[in-house]
């Protein structure tokens, strides 16, 4: 392994064996320790002060408090198939519990397929003004057991602000609610 | 080297300093300037689809400049019937379900072909600019411009414009290992002459005897200064818009902040939590769009945005309070 | 390949998210980030400190990298920029005489050497680290010196160093790796395995 850690650090392994190695060398303190020496060797034969110092440790740990720097990827197959809008997988930062939890989280009435995400009316609502909805106290979705009952986030509200555009799915009902003129 | 140049649209301004070196052919930065111009001034109607993610949508869009002032019919046909004609700067949603006329101002969010939120000169501070190959499609000559991010806050973008208006037929969105994540692209297209007037006019009106006009502003205040701002920008950010809207299911109106290096948009959303509050922050991506909520004191932060996940949360944990 | 482009394989990993990645980062330069803050900061709890802290805003502002200069170039920046806050956190100024150009990022090296906030056991010690990795170095077969000459002093690939040394890439890779080996040996008593020791 210190052979490929050798070779790791002048950049002449290919991509695949590169990136098995930081795993590898990262993962045990020989390999931390072989990756330090040898970087000292080289600092030493070029004459540079070799004073004792490693923050690494220290640095580490602080960051293992951050939360992670998720970069962009594509949509993985981890996640699952169908999805509308209204589907998130959750992902909470490292540091704290409920990490990948799934939830479903549509609007009412919503049968949360693909690719419609527009809501239906439910029937039986009668519509006093066509306004939107200011009144609801309570969340109008529900997420699936496996996650604690926070508020559900509306995703298609943010995206319908994000982008702009009116729509009918601004329009949508409560079940079993009567709309008030938003005065 | 010599080049034979074509007639040019006398309109196009290259803003170039003087002695712009490139000839417009070559320059990819000049082809952006003329996609930029054409979703504007161009006639053109057509089918467009629309994939993200794992979702589609599929939109007819008829747009012409008539008796000097731009017209536009956009009608997606996933979901309720629903159309949206504009005339200048103002626009009705006609829903004939809900039996409703929307009245607002023209949006000036990004809409497949009108894909810029900014000059294009701005673009290549952020992405790398290049020309790609020519290809033919739908029975036009089209022209690939590449732009390739230069950093890890944004998406590179692959856009096909056709050569003779400059109008963009196809645009891909793709990810850091350039896979495509969401693309746009005419499926059936009618340019210039070809275009109708009635190509731009509502065809939904008829269904419905008496309509109920909604006038309502949902943007309470636009330039508003709502007390918050976003202290780290990512690199290549500005903002560009502030406003306050009303939203569903909520009482108090909702901050808006709204972000763009010039394609790649980001919203801001802050609101008093709801309850029982969330304790931890929370991240998702979906195709091209990045979600992140976090708490903030007794307020929730959303950021939503067509933007890796790391520039949403680089955004979402550098909101506060306008000192 | 240059220090430049092994370090950008190194960063891409850490923006997808890859935090050992940049820990490999983090214990390649934080002995020369360490030698550039003691030009403007005396205490040696503090630089660690000072250190630590750049790091972190190091990590946290991976996203805005753009590779279109060396990480070591930009880790500099965020190293001087951080001293430079804490001294104004404490009322102190840098010293005038220091100078923070990033040109001087890539090699510049504070040429006196031992500095006074040394303890006399540390200058001794990190006399002692260079004279045994010299000694080692001179001690190797003749083959094995070349090699790692080349390789470290050169800054020469191990195909070039392959040409000129008339053998087979894979020769090249495992001499390297043996000279390493052979000086680390030699330093392991003096570098130690506990943690209050780690160099």
């Amino acid at each position: 392994m210190n052979q490929e850690i050798s070779s790791l650090m002048d950049g002449e392994l290919d991509t695949h064996a590169s990136a098995r190695t930081i795993g590898d060398c990262c993962a045990t303190p020989e390999g931390k320790h072989a990756w330090d020496t040898y970087h000292l060797i080289g600092d030493a034969m070029r004459g540079k002060d070799c004073r004792p110092f490693d923050v690494s440790a220290r640095v580490m740990a602080a960051l293992a408090q951050e939360p992670t720097v998720l970069a962009p990827r594509a949509s993985s197959a981890s996640r699952s198939r169908s999805s509308t809008f209204g589907r998130i997988a959750l992902a909470a930062a490292a540091s704290v519990a409920t990490i990948g939890v799934v939830g479903w989280i549509g609007t009412q009435g919503m049968t949360g397929r693909a690719p419609e995400g527009m809501a239906k009316n439910e029937a039986g609502v009668t519509m006093q003004a066509n306004v939107p909805t200011l009144q609801a106290s309570t969340p109008v979705s529900q997420i699936r057991p496996a996650e604690p009952a926070y508020a559900a986030i509306e995703v298609n509200d943010y995206l319908a602000a994000h982008r702009q555009m009116p729509s009918p799915d601004q329009y949508r009902t409560v079940a079993s609610r009567t709309l008030v003129p938003a005065r | 080297m010599m080049r034979v140049t074509q007639a040019w649209l006398p309109a196009l301004a290259f803003g170039a300093a003087a002695g712009a070196q490139a000839a417009p052919q070559d320059d990819p930065l000049a082809w952006l300037q003329r996609a930029a111009n054409a979703s504007r001034t161009s006639a053109y109607s057509g089918t467009f689809v629309h994939t993200n993610g794992e979702r589609t949508s599929t939109v007819r869009i008829a747009h012409a400049i008539i008796d000097g002032v731009e017209q536009e019919r956009v009608e997606p046909l996933e979901g309720q019937p629903h159309e949206i004609v504009r005339r200048g700067d103002d626009m009705i949603c006609y829903m004939p379900e809900q039996k409703t006329m929307r009245l607002d101002k023209r949006v000036s969010a990004r809409f497949f072909p009108s894909i810029f939120r900014g000059p294009p000169e701005a673009l290549a501070e952020n992405y790398t600019l290049k020309l790609g190959n020519q290809e033919r499609m739908l029975g036009l000559d089209c022209q690939w411009i590449r732009l390739d991010p230069k950093d890890a806050l944004r998406y590179a973008q692959r856009l096909c414009v056709e050569v003779t208006t400059g109008l963009l037929l196809r645009a891909r969105t793709l990810n850091e290992r350039k896979q495509v994540i969401e693309q746009w692209t005419f499926t059936d297209l009618k340019m210039g002459s070809q275009v109708a007037r009635s190509d731009v006019k509502p065809t939904l009106q008829s269904r419905v005897k008496s309509w109920t006009t909604d006038a309502q502003p949902r943007d309470e205040a636009k330039g508003v200064d709502t007390g918050w701002e976003v202290t780290n920008l990512p690199a290549g950010y500005r903002k560009i818009g502030e406003m306050r809207r009303t939203m569903p299911g909520r009482q108090m109106p909702v901050s808006q902040i709204v972000l763009s290096d010039g394609l790649a948009t980001i919203s801001v959303f802050v609101e008093p939590a709801g309850m029982p509050a969330r304790p931890a922050e929370a991240a998702s991506e979906e195709g091209t769009t990045s979600f992140f909520v976090r708490p903030a004191g007794d307020n929730v932060v959303t950021v939503l945005g067509e933007v890796p996940i790391a520039a949403a949360q680089q955004v979402g944990r550098s909101v506060s309070r306008r000192p | 390949m240059s220090d430049r482009e092994i370090d950008q394989q190194l960063v891409e990993k850490a923006q997808r998210g890859d935090k050992r990645a940049f820990e490999l980062l983090v214990i390649k330069y934080q002995r020369k980030l360490e030698r550039l803050l003691s030009r403007v900061i005396r205490d040696p709890g503090e630089i660690e400190d000072v250190a630590q802290e750049a790091f972190i805003k190091a990590y946290r502002a991976l996203p805005n990298f753009r590779g279109d200069s060396a990480f070591y170039t930009w880790l500099y920046r965020i190293g001087i920029n951080t001293a430079k806050n804490h001294l104004i956190a404490l009322g102190r100024r840098a010293p005038t005489s220091t100078e923070f150009h990033s040109d001087e990022a890539e090699g510049f090296e504070d040429a006196s050497g031992l500095r006074d906030i040394n303890t006399p056991e540390s200058q001794l010690a990190t006399k002692q680290i260079a004279q045994t990795v010299n000694d080692a170095i001179e001690a190797l077969p003749e083959e094995l010196r070349t090699a790692i000459t080349l390789r470290e002093i050169d800054g020469l690939s191990y195909e070039e160093i392959a040409q000129i040394m008339n053998c087979p890439i894979g020769t090249v890779r495992s001499r390297i790796f043996r000279a390493r080996e052979a000086v680390a040996e030699r330093l392991r008593p003096q570098l130690g395995t506990s943690k209050d020791q780690r160099w």
